[in-house]
């Protein structure tokens, strides 16, 4: 069984995750995930939203942020990560798939108020082996 | 102590003394309840449990036992210093003295009670008792520091030399032992810096290099040494210390200052000539490159450099400040997001800045106007660049993302300051949109819809700063002097109360203060300033812990020194001086308007009103008292938080009158509590003309009260006389100086001929002086349009005078100040001009048209603020905000709301009501979006009705039903006016219900 992260202060939230990143000194974006259970009984990680200011964008800040989380479920040996993406953000899509992320699935009318209303499902799983980078 | 006792109750005693200096209280309680079993009339033990029971706010009771004491044992010292302890307690220096002495007549030798006198700034009997304190025990150090401290206080200097060379002749030569070499060195320095003061320049000197070894702190050394060259005129010497000292700190600006003075580089007014600009540019230009990381180096020159030098030396300082590209790297924090946002180096580059535009102006090289000209193209100029290539001019590199947005930062600052609100408005709003992240920039957003004139949207954003980070006290307090300024004293109340928990509350209560007594809360305002008065008290009482603290023997002498020097100019600090101006202003307009008829007049109106609106009044009413019951409990949760935190042990009587309204009916009719503040201004900032002014304003209105007794009346004329007379020392061309000049003279000579002697005496004076003026007030008042024909403030209280002089010229005086023109100056021809016309002055000037001249149509001809309009344009919610409060009773803002609906179409600006609901996102079902259906609905039944020209008819029906609450002042609405568009006065009565 993996524990959740070492560094959870509260045992209520213990299964969400949010990291914020400044740009000197400014707040400019952010990750926020959660541990969820598979029917199996293991561990993934959904990641919930990812997002940085446009104008702080291309400087590699979603790609920190994003490694961020990647690099402690490696740690925790969790071995699935997954989340959501409108279907027509293909910046979106293309950032994931450098990650190594794949399309998994179609959920039709996901979003409530928003164009095109399905989205993907986009997940990435990694071998159990712990990586080190 | 406790001689007297046998044995086991002597024991008892200690442990009563032992648990009062160490707080506990509860055991010393039981230890003297058990001495006074056996011994119910024992003196000492009945004043040392009165002493206890004070530190348990048991007031009373403490004083009934330490007299009862101190009367059945009158020979004791312990009673008389207890006494003397409760004296102070209460801060009854004088009293306290008084038993001190008491006690040292009967122990003369007691050390305890003769560390009294220092604190009580009894100088005479602060050095008799540390002589006392030496001769007793001259091995101590501490004595000796001591009675040098007490003499140097009593401002004789050389004695407290003799005294410390007296000391250094005890010691031996190898002296200081390693663990007190930094003890010693300190009193070297203080030493040194006594021979500086008495001015034996030479003899400190000598002394310096005798004893440089010895002297620990090498910066103070040579700080010291540096300003001692400098007075003894040994320049080289100077300068290669205060280089020596670059090396140390090279962002210090004092020390670049005293290399000037070395180098003979330095004038106070910062007027260099021509010839020596060059050799200092030089002398920066090496400095820079010896120190590249010093911002000080880089950022002096801006203060005297001349034209394209200027631009070129702000355009390279400017720079690395606006990028400032650190990657702080992740705050990693599990579980919940977490947002820090310091205040970075970035927002303070504009009042970094500002101040440079003044002192280059000050230097004569060219003028604000130019200066600030440069700045702007400066700044455009990086912004086009930062637009369309991400780089500044000139680079290739990518500036990051923040630069933009910090260059736009400032360039809304510049333009809020140069009073162009609406480009302000624009570029602070493209920065929020770029990094919405940013607090300063909400905070900075919500000051400049302030300048602009609207509080209610500046409160808002002040308020979403606020609660981006709700840990920072100043964006706390800076949200409540919106909130305030807005009228929303509820809300205002709630959120001061956040972060008032301690007695420490300075700069949050004058915040609170300056707001209240702008907006006439007077009730609030009083006793907020009691309040204030109160923490310089407290400020006090601080330095008595401190004063046992420095003399303990942690050789502090200097850094003692200083704060006593600080503490005597506390009160010419200039927050005290905005404070104390601001409570006499106070108490003038309690004098002019006294509460009781205010009330009065409410209940006549609420008798006039129908039902419907009476209902509106009630409600705000219960608003009020609400926010009063508040404001009681949070009252006494500060006295309880103060009392469990046990850091004060005097408890404090609780604010009993919150509201001030006692002291309203105390000081109702006098003017004392005025008076006070005043002398208080008049000895220590006789320099500011706000204070003559001051004393002008107070006096003319004691005189009409003391018109029957002609001795006091002809003393008081005097005094008012010598007021003006300083105003016009200070600056001949204020033009509150002038309308002061003229009423003064224009009242006298009103007058009939002086008939007593102390009379003529004052007549003659002012005979002589009248000589001087011109040759009547009528042509000194022409006189003084002509100086300053494009000023508006100026021509406004010209134009009041004459009218005051000649009633007659009513018409004559309006055309004045119609006449005025705001004159677009142009600057750069790309993005506008600056308008040289403040808002302040405009409401001013209103007010004055309306006021005094009661003529209502000129005020209503009165437009000022373009700006106002272009501000509403951009930012309809405002408007719909202030609507839709008026029907909120909690927020005491007694505006009608069908009035406040009629508002837009009054003043003929396009806002259309109905379009509110959409624009505040309220649902439309919700009760607030019916008002606002129905009154669009109702407002286009009757459009076309109101133009301007029949103004002055709806004038008169507003008057009808409203008006006459003392809640909102006419400058308020006026302001409110002025901001939803072209300036309307009549309609600013009918705001009023």
């Amino acid at each position: 069984m993996p524990s959740p992260p070492a560094t959870s202060p509260s045992s209520k939230r213990r299964n969400l995750f949010a990291v914020a990143a400044y740009y000197s000194d400014i707040c400019v974006g952010s990750i926020a995930c959660r541990l969820e259970k598979n029917e199996g009984g293991s561990i993934r990680v959904y990641i919930m939203t990812l997002g940085v200011l446009a104008p702080y964008r291309g400087l590699g800040i979603g790609s920190k942020l994003l490694n961020h989380v990647l690099d402690l479920s490696a740690k925790q040996n969790i071995s699935e990560i997954y989340l959501h993406v409108q279907t027509n953000n293909d910046d979106a899509i293309t950032f994931y798939k450098k990650f190594g992320f794949e399309i998994t699935d179609t959920i039709q009318n996901y979003y409530a108020n928003i164009t095109p209303p399905d989205c993907f499902v986009l997940s990435k799983f990694t071998t159990q082996a712990p990586q080190k980078k | 102590m406790g001689t007297s006792l046998p044995n086991k109750e002597s024991n008892l005693f200690k442990v009563i003394v032992k648990s009062y200096e160490t707080k506990q209280y509860k055991k010393g309680l039981k230890a003297a309840d058990a001495i006074l079993k056996k011994f119910p009339d024992h003196g000492e033990t009945l004043a040392m449990k009165g002493l206890t029971l004070n530190c348990m706010d048991r007031k009373s009771e403490a004083y009934e036992l330490v007299k009862r004491g101190l009367k059945n044992d009158l020979k004791s010292h312990v009673c008389w210093h207890v006494y003397g302890l409760l004296y102070r307690s209460d801060r009854e220096y004088r009293e306290a003295i008084k038993c001190y002495r008491n006690a040292l007549k009967i122990d003369p030798d007691n050390i305890e009670i003769l560390k009294g006198p220092a604190q009580m700034r009894d100088l005479t009997g602060f050095v008799e008792t540390r002589q006392q304190l030496l001769t007793l025990k001259p091995n101590h150090r501490t004595n000796w520091i001591g009675f040098a401290v007490a003499n140097h206080l009593n401002s004789n200097c050389s004695k407290s030399i003799e005294i410390l060379e007296a000391y250094e002749g005890t010691l031996e030569d190898d002296y200081p032992p390693d663990n007190e070499r930094y003890e010693h060195g300190e009193m070297l320095l203080y030493k040194i810096s006594l021979l500086e003061e008495c001015g034996l320049l030479d003899r400190a000197l000598e002394e310096m290099h005798k004893k440089e070894a010895k002297i620990v702190d090498k910066l103070a050394f040579k700080e010291q040494m540096a300003s001692i060259s400098v007075k003894l005129g040994h320049l080289e010497e100077g300068e290669k210390m205060y280089r020596s000292l670059l090396v140390m700190n090279s962002d210090n600006y004092k020390y670049f200052v005293g290399l000037q003075k070395c180098v003979g580089l330095y004038s106070e007014n910062g007027n260099i000539h021509q010839m020596k600009l060059l050799s200092l540019e030089a002398l920066y230009k090496s400095l820079r490159s010896q120190y590249t990381w010093s911002s000080a180096a880089k950022r002096i020159p801006l203060d005297f450099l001349p034209g394209e030098k200027f631009r070129e030396a702000a355009d390279n300082y400017v720079r690395p400040l606006l990028t400032k590209n650190m990657f702080s790297y992740f705050t990693t924090w599990p579980s919940f997001f977490f947002f820090v946002c310091f205040h970075s180096g970035v927002p303070s580059l504009f009042s970094d800045l500002s101040p440079c535009m003044t002192t280059l102006a000050r230097s004569g090289n060219f003028s604000i106007l130019t200066a600030t000209n440069i700045l702007e193209q400066l700044f455009l100029h990086l912004e086009s660049s930062l637009r369309s290539t991400g780089s500044f001019p000139g680079r290739t590199e990518k500036e990051p993302p923040s630069t933009l947005m910090w260059t736009l930062f400032y360039l809304a600052q510049h333009y809020d300051s140069r009073g162009q609100h609406d480009i302000a408005l624009a570029k602070i709003d493209e920065a929020i949109e770029h990094t919405p992240t940013v607090i300063d920039l909400y905070s900075t957003k919500g000051r400049i819809l302030e300048r602009a004139g609207d509080f209610v949207a500046a409160a808002a954003f002040a308020d979403e700063a606020r609660t981006m980070d709700l840990a920072d006290r100043y964006l706390n307090s800076e949200c409540v002097r919106h909130m305030l300024q807005a009228d929303q004293v509820a809300l205002a109340e709630k959120t001061a109360v956040l972060f008032t928990k301690d007695g420490e509350q300075h700069n949050n209560l004058l915040t609170i203060c300056n707001a209240c007594g702008m907006f006439c809360y007077l009730w609030n305002a009083c006793s907020c300033r009691l309040s204030f008065e109160k923490h310089y008290l407290d400020m006090t009482e601080d330095q008595f812990d401190f004063h046992s603290y420095c003399l303990r023997g942690k050789w502090l002498s200097r850094a003692y020194v200083s704060m006593l020097k600080f503490q005597d100019k506390l009160h010419s600090h200039a927050y005290f001086q905005k404070a104390a101006a601001g409570a006499i202003r106070c108490y003038m307009k309690l004098h002019d308007s006294p509460l009781k008829s205010a009330t009065e007049e409410e209940e006549n109106e609420m008798s006039k009103l129908d039902p419907s609106q009476k209902g509106n009044l009630d409600r705000s009413r219960k608003g009020r008292s609400s926010c009063q019951k508040e404001a009681e409990e949070k009252n006494g949760d500060v006295s309880s938080t103060m009392s469990k935190s046990g850091k004060r042990q005097n408890a404090r009587p609780v604010d009993l009158d919150p509201h001030g309204e006692k002291l309203l009916q105390v000081s109702w009719g006098s003017t004392f509590g005025a008076t006070k503040y005043l002398k208080l201004l008049q000895s220590n900032s006789s320099e500011s003309l706000e204070t003559h002014i001051l004393s002008f304003e107070l006096n003319m209105r004691k005189q009409k009260t003391l018109l029957a007794f002609p001795v006091f009346w002809s003393l008081l004329i005097y005094i008012i006389f010598q007021a003006v007379k300083q105003m016009l020392k200070l600056d001949e061309n204020n033009p509150d100086c002038h309308r002061c000049l003229i009423k003064f003279f224009h009242k006298i000579s009103n007058f009939s001929t002086p008939v007593t002697d102390s009379e003529k005496l004052v007549w003659n004076v002012l005979d002589a002086e009248r000589q001087n003026i011109k040759n009547s007030l009528a042509e000194a008042n022409e006189y003084f349009i002509e100086q300053n024909r494009d000023s508006l403030a100026h021509r406004a209280a010209a134009a009041e005078m004459l009218y005051v002089l000649e009633p007659g010229k009513k018409a004559e005086a309006i055309e004045i100040i119609e006449d005025s023109t705001n004159d677009l100056a142009q600057s750069n021809g790309a993005l506008g001009s600056v308008r040289k016309w403040k808002l302040d002055d405009c409401i001013a000037v209103h007010k004055l048209l309306e006021t005094v001249f009661i003529d209502l149509d000129a005020a209503s001809r009165w437009k000022c603020c373009e700006d106002a309009e272009k501000v509403r344009s951009q930012q309809p919610k405002c408007l719909c905000v202030l609507i839709k409060e008026s029907t909120d009773p909690s927020l005491a803002l007694p505006i009608n709301t069908t009035l406040a609906l009629h508002l837009p179409k009054a003043c003929n600006s396009d806002a259309k009501v109905s379009d509110c609901p959409s624009i505040l996102k309220l649902s439309p079902d919700s009760p607030d979006a019916k008002i606002f259906r129905e009154a669009g609905g109702d407002a286009s039944t009757t459009t076309n009705t109101n133009t301007n020209t029949s103004t002055p008819s709806s004038s008169s029906a507003a008057t009808n039903n409203s008006s006459g609450s003392k809640m909102i002042p006419a400058n308020i609405a006026a302001r409110l006016l002025s901001f939803v568009g072209s300036v309307c006065s009549s309609v600013h009565v009918k705001l009023l219900v």
